[in-house]
């Protein structure tokens, strides 16, 4: 019995040890990129336009009909995005729907936002201590506060880092200013950039467990905090606070499921953006403003799928680019046909280790049969490779994986060197 | 006769243990020295916002300390019992092959644990001292991954150590190797927290893999 566990436990080690490293150093042999298209809505041909990446540094620029166009062409299609260059070949000011913009107009009504799902709360490690900035009009720098903040179950706690103890001072007079604003205890998700490398700060957005969102923010050391008028409770994933200097929203709220909603400045209220099927958990999402258009891509595994909206987030068009695969029929069979299977322990959509097994397409099946050939061969060779079912069903899990593992196993496949 | 097999085991590697308790608890005075003096340089804020919201592991030295320790474990433990093949004859002591080699790795695996154990104290006890609660947890949780791969790498080298056959003990060689770089992945604080049950589960064939092992050297190889 034991006998049968340990070399039934050797062969599991080896094929997943082979089924991790084997694929990775073949995709690093065969280069398996798959770049993002870029996709944006062109304010000139008011349709969207994408660059696609053909590897080594070679791109295609093409517009929905599938056109071709040159790097200049490109970039004079989208003078928002490329302002900067276009601005050294005095193609600007531009005129475009009856307004004039040069470089510096362009340059003050443009904001780029990307909300990757390996940011995600829960899809990277994230311990929960924030630093609350106090905000101070006489104090031009923002300084890093001396104290973090953590939410446990029926508080809000400062530690103090010079002293790594709890500062109850804090602790009680942002504890109470929640619950008198009806925060209810505990916080399900923070929202906020703990850096002082921005422009100013929009302090916190916090849900509390009642799917309420606070905006908490630390002015001359006394809480400020106000509480979002939403229509209904949130089940929200998490928060992205902007900081920007537009001043258009505080940040975006995404739900757990196929939404998302800028924080309007001003009065709190939601603007929902006009993604369909979005997962946070697994697809990209970014948002970019021009002084005359917003467009939304979403990345998911088979598309990319871009929203152009007007200033008021109206929808003017829709284009969904499907995703092509990087590697050639080749590349990608031969892969299949060799390793049936694949251990990961990374994913696009995961900023720490997630355990993956990914099973190969038709062709592994071929890979199976070309290693039953070999197991059958190798078992009429002198000496024998004794065949038994247990060994017959390793190959028919894993094909050549499993049939280099077995054959390193037998007994008499390697002589002792004793 | 197992008193006699544990004195024989603590005979071979006291002195590797004791260097190895050395080098450990050097390490973690070492990490413990490190974090103070970047403390009394830096405002303590900004050491905890490198350490948490920048992913710095103040630890970070210790990574390979775990695995050397259960490798040097390992040689000692076994490299004098395959020299002149000399296992052979504790393995014709009456008593069962499996059960003696049981004992001698529940032996090697317990002093290893043990050493492991100690850092993990000490990596705890020296966060705590000047971090937060959440970030010496994290800490320790980062570092468990290096711990396994001491353990790990302990086992791996008993297989390979036992193994007769030079192509299947490269083989073994490179399937540890694999499975202990995987333990190496990731950078920043965390990073294999979620992948540690699998990992951890995989002990096991681990564990009875290396049994394989002293049965073909019982028999010569075959």
């Amino acid at each position: 019995m034991l006998k049968t566990l340990s070399r039934l436990s050797f062969l599991v080690l080896a094929i997943l040890a082979m089924s991790y490293i084997l694929p990775l150093s073949f995709d690093k042999v065969f280069g398996k990129h798959n770049e993002d298209p870029l996709l944006f809505y062109s304010p000139v041909l008011h349709q969207f336009v994408y660059q696609e990446s053909l590897g080594g540094h070679r791109f295609n620029y093409l517009d929905e009909e599938g056109r071709s166009y040159s790097r200049q062409e490109f970039e004079a299609l989208l003078p928002f995005v490329y302002s900067r260059n276009l601005e050294r070949r005095d193609l600007l000011p531009m005129v475009l729907e009856g307004r004039s913009f040069d470089a510096q107009s362009i340059s003050e009504d443009r904001q780029g936002l990307e909300i990757r799902a390996r940011h995600v709360r829960g899809q990277k490690p994230r311990i929960q201590l924030y630093p609350l900035f106090n905000n101070d009009p006489q104090v031009a720098m923002m300084r890093f506060p001396v104290e973090v903040f953590r939410f446990t179950p029926n508080a809000m706690e400062f530690i103090d880092a010079d002293h790594n103890r709890l500062d109850p001072h804090l602790t009680g007079r942002f504890t109470e200013a929640l619950k008198d604003k009806g925060f209810v205890f505990p916080a399900e998700v923070i929202g906020g950039r703990p850096t002082n490398l921005k422009p100013f700060d929009d302090g916190y957005f916090i849900g509390d467990s009642m799917g309420q969102v606070f905006h908490v923010k630390r002015v001359l050391n006394e809480p400020q905090i106000f509480r979002l008028p939403l229509d209904s409770p949130l089940d929200i994933l998490d928060v992205v606070v902007t900081e920007h200097e537009r001043r258009e929203f505080h940040g975006v709220i995404i739900p757990r499921q196929g939404e998302v909603f800028l924080i309007r400045w001003g009065d709190y209220g939601l603007i929902p953006l006009p993604v369909k099927d979005y997962d946070p958990r697994s697809m990209d999402l970014k948002l970019l403003i021009d002084p005359l258009y917003r467009t939304v891509t979403v990345s998911s595994r088979g598309a990319v799928t871009g929203v152009a909206m007007d200033a008021g987030y109206q929808v003017i068009r829709r284009y969904e680019l499907p995703r092509r695969e990087a590697a050639s029929d080749l590349v990608r069979h031969s892969r299949d046909f060799l390793f049936p299977f694949q251990l990961t322990l990374e994913s696009p959509h995961h900023g720490q280790a997630h355990v993956g097994l990914h099973v190969g397409g038709p062709w592994s099946l071929a890979g199976i049969l070309l290693a039953f050939a070999l197991f059958f061969l190798l078992s009429r060779r002198d000496p024998p490779f004794p065949a038994n079912k247990g060994d017959l069903a390793v190959v028919a899990l894993s094909g050549l994986l499993g049939l280099t593992a077995v054959a390193f196993m037998k007994g008499d496949f390697f002589p002792s060197a004793a | 006769m197992w008193r006699s097999i544990l004195l024989k085991e603590w005979l071979k590697i006291r002195w590797f243990l004791a260097a190895a308790l050395i080098v450990n608890l050097g390490f973690s005075i070492k990490i413990f020295l490190d974090i103070r003096s970047i403390l009394s340089a830096e405002h303590a804020q900004m050491v905890w916002y490198q350490a948490v919201h920048l992913h710095t592991v103040f630890h970070h030295d210790m990574r390979y300390v775990p695995l050397l320790t259960g490798l040097t474990l390992a040689a000692a433990q076994f490299f004098p019992e395959i020299l002149g093949r000399r296992m052979r004859i504790a393995l014709h002591l009456p008593m069962a092959r499996d059960g003696m080699m049981f004992f001698c790795l529940a032996f090697g695996l317990g002093v290893v644990g043990a050493i492991f154990l100690v850092d993990a104290l000490f990596i705890h006890l020296t966060m705590r001292a000047y971090f937060p609660f959440e970030v010496a947890v994290s800490a320790v949780m980062t570092a468990l991954p290096w711990f396994l791969a001491g353990v790990w790498g302990y086992l791996g080298a008993v297989a390979v150590l036992l193994e007769t056959a030079w192509p299947r003990r490269v083989f073994f060689f490179l399937v540890f190797s694999v499975l202990i770089a995987m333990l190496y992945s990731g950078v920043g604080y965390g990073w294999l927290t979620p992948a540690l049950p699998w990992l951890g589960a995989l002990l096991l064939p681990a564990f009875l893999c290396v049994f394989e092992s002293a049965r073909r050297f019982q028999r010569g190889g075959a």
